[in-house]
């Protein structure tokens, strides 16, 4: 059930706010948000219902397990060995069902059966769960003795399938029943709508243009047109997520939540590590958190190329997090190595260069490695590389036109201003000054709504990229 | 609400839209199933209950999706506010450009002219493989004639802006058909076969002769097609009745908006829309099987006009695609036509049928597995006429190959 989609805005959405509204405690609140969010889940993923609720169960067991075996001084040694079970168990289901065909003979050799389909949003839902247990072995959160609102953490429908991945003590104090302001959920419903808009209105847009021309005759296709396929992609991927994500937080803030933030305008970073600041924060803040600096600390005594390793392995388990096929593998390398590469003194470097050099670095190689997470097939990612490298000169057979394209370029135009802070500056700005501006820009939002809904309702809606992974 | 402040007014009404809307699905739950004239479908009904089939719960909420979209309130004004958007939006995107036609929305499938007076497809790309396919249905046209030498043959092709040399955009379509795949058919035309066609010199020619918001002819189409086809027939036809006076033409007082104009709701000056009005002897008219009339042709000479913008007029008036229709007039000569063709014969139908005793229509889109020899062990025929645009004539060797 897309954010989307108008039987969410229209039926879900309303009954869930005032079933949960229509309630003052806590306990039953949290319930309410579990049914719904299990709801939800059924709605999308019938089949993995069961496995989803065995598997919190199962946390929370061990959970329990390990905050008792802590508080009782248990040795390290017995800390260690729950936690590492877990991320054990935990890995093995990942890898059973994300990658049960990429280790074997599925793809590689092209025999058996394909693997289990993956539970939707499950590497959402796992990154989630270990968070938590690597937050009670660092001491920096505790074991949740309440069931029902780990349970609620879990699988609370705003963030349940795409993130942002948050950990339980960023979610607590909503879960504890913290007090609801109106002005909390007006900003939540602005957020929303936004949210909304930047997916219907930019992302769902972009994502025709993007597919034709992907799906052209690569034979026909002339460079102009491959690399603008390329930057409607590359803008659609951002707008689909962090509309999501927008949507996501706005739902959070309605409820009584703050989910932490997944993106500060990445097509604005100076650098490839400047642009993993602001992309996908919540992910990258995870591998950063339990990968990266247990690996730094871990290989302490290592001092050649050390930094340059850990961050290869993080992006390598970074581009396996988004799937088993080599595209990701690529992509993931691909990121990894120019970070290495900036943290061995290219980045200094930059640094000195001009800014727009620095941006036009960042954005050129971001851009490019869009096309390796595009392309499944190495053949077609080869084919594209082709067209954008002038294989078929500046303009192909095919134009523009052809692939009704012209009419998505205001689109784009528009995308690129609101992938920059330029609109929010200048609106905060004005907000500061002039009291009544913040109702105008309210009913611009509120007419965002009403073309959103009617794009939806025109065009039908379509579901959210990264919610495969 | 202790917190609230009028700033927060807007927003406020975001809250009250979203629960607004299931309380009037719940008012109108028991409301009469709706048409929608735009789509020209019936819009969806939410789900009553959960089947007991295997895919009940994915039917479900397919049931569910689809009828939320379709039952939500001023549904007709947000297709509109959605069309304008991206019309405005396609408007923006070509400002600078010299383009003659631009597309009429996002779907690119129908474009508009610069001066909103006419809609049009975008030009039919063609490429090698088109030619072999002319060739199966030329084949197929060569197989018939040869397995009924006592049958006339004719065949009539109806010349549309995409296959057109005159298309505005033909600089922008390097692979447009720009008329060569008629222009192939007619070079190797089959023997036996007598071809005629309803083609244009310009853009100006063919809106004279066909709706500028549809992609039918208009009556004069008709009339010229008919009188082509006359003269056609009437030349191995020599006791075939008088023409029709084509000259008696009635222009009904609605606005048409065909079907261009429907779906992409283009800001665009309606059609006039024109009938010949003749009597037809005493006669019977069957629809698949049961004898009823053909269109709602007698409503409109009795003044029942329907007036709500969007009717379609075209297929009201003249009748709509169905499997088969018969027209019989027992007091003609005793010679029969059979008419395979898509809706541009729906008007020609009854016209046609002024000439023979029996008049057999067929559109092959609504019964595909028709077979020409069974269906002349129950219905002798003497002249066989297929008509329609391209894909009918002379390009699809799949749906419009007449099975042997």
């Amino acid at each position: 059930m897309p954010f989307n989609s108008i039987h969410f805005l229209f039926i879900f959405l309303p009954a869930v706010l005032l079933v949960y509204f229509g309630i003052r405690n806590e306990i039953w609140r949290n319930l309410v948000l579990v049914v719904f969010s299990l709801l939800f889940y059924a709605w999308v993923d019938l089949a993995h219902l069961p496995l989803l609720v065995g598997l919190v169960l199962l946390h929370y067991i061990v959970g329990r397990w390990l905050g008792n075996q802590i508080d009782r001084g248990a040795t390290k040694n017995s800390i260690i060995r729950i936690v590492a079970a877990v991320v054990l168990v935990d890995l093995l289901m990942l890898v059973g069902y994300k990658y049960g065909g990429f280790a074997f003979s599925w793809r590689l050799f092209g025999v058996g059966d394909s693997p289990a389909e993956q539970p939707f949003g499950f590497s959402y839902f796992l990154l989630s769960a270990l968070s938590y247990f690597f937050d009670i072995y660092y001491r920096s959160d505790r074991a949740e003795r309440s069931l029902l609102r780990f349970t609620a953490y879990l699988v609370m429908f705003p963030r349940l399938t795409q993130g942002p991945i948050a950990s339980f003590k960023e979610i607590r104090p909503g879960l504890l029943g913290a007090k609801v302001r109106y002005a909390d959920q007006v900003e939540g419903a602005r957020r929303f709508i936004l949210g909304l808009a930047k997916k219907v209105l930019i992302a769902d847009l972009l994502a025709v243009p993007a597919e034709r021309i992907f799906g052209a005759d690569m034979a026909a296709l002339g460079a102009t047109v491959a690399w603008l396929g390329l930057i409607a992609y590359s803008l659609q991927i951002y707008f689909d997520f962090s509309g999501y994500t927008d949507m996501a937080i706005g739902l959070g803030k309605i409820l009584g939540f703050n989910l932490p933030e997944n993106f500060n305008y990445p097509y604005t970073a100076v650098s490839i590590t400047d642009f993993w600041r602001r992309w996908h924060m919540t992910l990258t803040g995870w591998f950063r958190n339990y990968v990266f600096i247990p690996l730094e600390f871990a290989r302490k005594r290592v001092k050649i190329l050390r930094q340059q390793t850990d961050i290869l392995v993080v992006f390598l388990l970074t581009g396996l997090w988004h799937g088993a096929s080599w595209n990701f593998v690529a992509w993931g390398l691909y990121f990894g190595l120019i970070l290495a590469l900036e943290v061995s003194g290219w980045g200094k470097v930059l640094k000195r260069l001009p800014p727009l050099l620095q941006h036009a670095y960042t954005l050129g190689l971001v851009v490019l490695g869009w096309s390796l997470f595009r392309f499944e097939s190495f053949d077609g990612f080869l084919q594209y590389w082709q067209v954008l490298t002038m294989g078929n000169g500046f303009f192909g057979m095919t134009s523009l036109r052809e692939l009704n394209g012209v009419g998505y370029l205001p689109v784009m135009a528009a995308a690129l201003v609101f992938s920059t802070p330029v609109v929010e500056r200048g609106m905060k700005q004005m907000t500061q000054r002039l009291s009544w501006f913040q109702v105008a820009i309210d009913a611009c939002i509120l007419g965002l709504f009403v073309v959103s809904v009617a794009v939806a309702v025109s065009s039908g809606f379509r579901g959210f990229l990264y919610a495969q992974f | 609400m202790r917190d609230f402040s009028w700033r927060q007014i807007p927003i406020t009404f975001f809250f009250l839209v979203l629960f607004a809307v299931p309380f009037w699905w719940l008012l109108t739950i028991d409301a009469e199933p709706e048409r929608s004239m735009l789509e020209n479908r019936w819009l969806a009904e939410f789900p009553r209950g959960w089947g007991a089939e295997p895919d009940a719960q994915v039917q479900f909420q397919q049931q569910l999706a689809a009828a939320a979209a379709d039952q939500i309130p001023f549904r007709p004004l947000l297709l509109t506010i959605a069309k304008r958007t991206e019309q405005s939006l396609i408007q923006l995107g070509y400002a600078f450009l010299p383009d003659a036609a631009i597309p009429a929305d996002f779907t690119g499938r129908y474009l508009i002219t610069r001066d909103r007076t006419m809609l049009m497809e975008a030009p039919l790309t063609v490429t090698e493989a088109n030619f072999p396919m002319i060739d199966q249905r030329i084949a197929n046209y060569e197989a018939l004639i040869d397995a009924h030498p006592d049958i006339h043959f004719y065949a009539y092709y109806v010349e549309r802006v995409r296959n057109a040399s005159y298309h505005p955009l033909l600089a922008d379509y390097p692979n447009a058909e720009n008329g060569r795949g008629f222009e192939y058919f007619q070079q190797h035309q089959p023997d036996g076969l007598m071809l005629g066609a309803l083609t244009f010199e310009d853009i100006s020619e063919y809106s004279l002769y066909n709706y500028n918001t549809d992609h039918h002819w208009n009556i004069h189409g008709v009339v010229r097609a008919y009188q082509d086809l006359y003269g056609m027939i009437s030349s191995s036809y020599p006791d075939i009745p008088d023409p029709i006076a084509t000259g008696n033409l009635f222009t009904y007082p609605v606005d048409f908006y065909g079907s261009y104009a429907r779906l992409t709701l283009a800001r665009i000056e309606p059609d006039p829309f024109a009938v010949v009005l003749f009597d037809l002897p005493a006669h019977t008219e069957m629809v698949d099987g049961d004898l009823r009339a053909y269109s709602n042709r007698q409503h409109y000479l009795n003044n029942q006009v329907p007036m709500q913008r969007y009717t379609d007029h075209y297929s009201q008036f003249f009748g709509g695609n169905h499997a088969m229709v018969v027209f019989t007039i027992e007091s003609n000569p005793d010679r029969n036509l059979l008419i395979i063709g898509n809706s541009y014969i729906n008007p020609l139908v009854s016209i046609l049928a002024y000439h023979y005793r029996t008049t057999y229509a067929i559109h092959l889109e609504q019964d595909p597995d028709f077979s020409f020899s069974e269906f002349l062990e129950d219905h002798p025929v003497d002249d066989v006429l297929v008509l329609g645009s391209e894909y009918v004539v002379y390009l699809d060797p799949e749906l419009w190959n007449i099975g042997p």
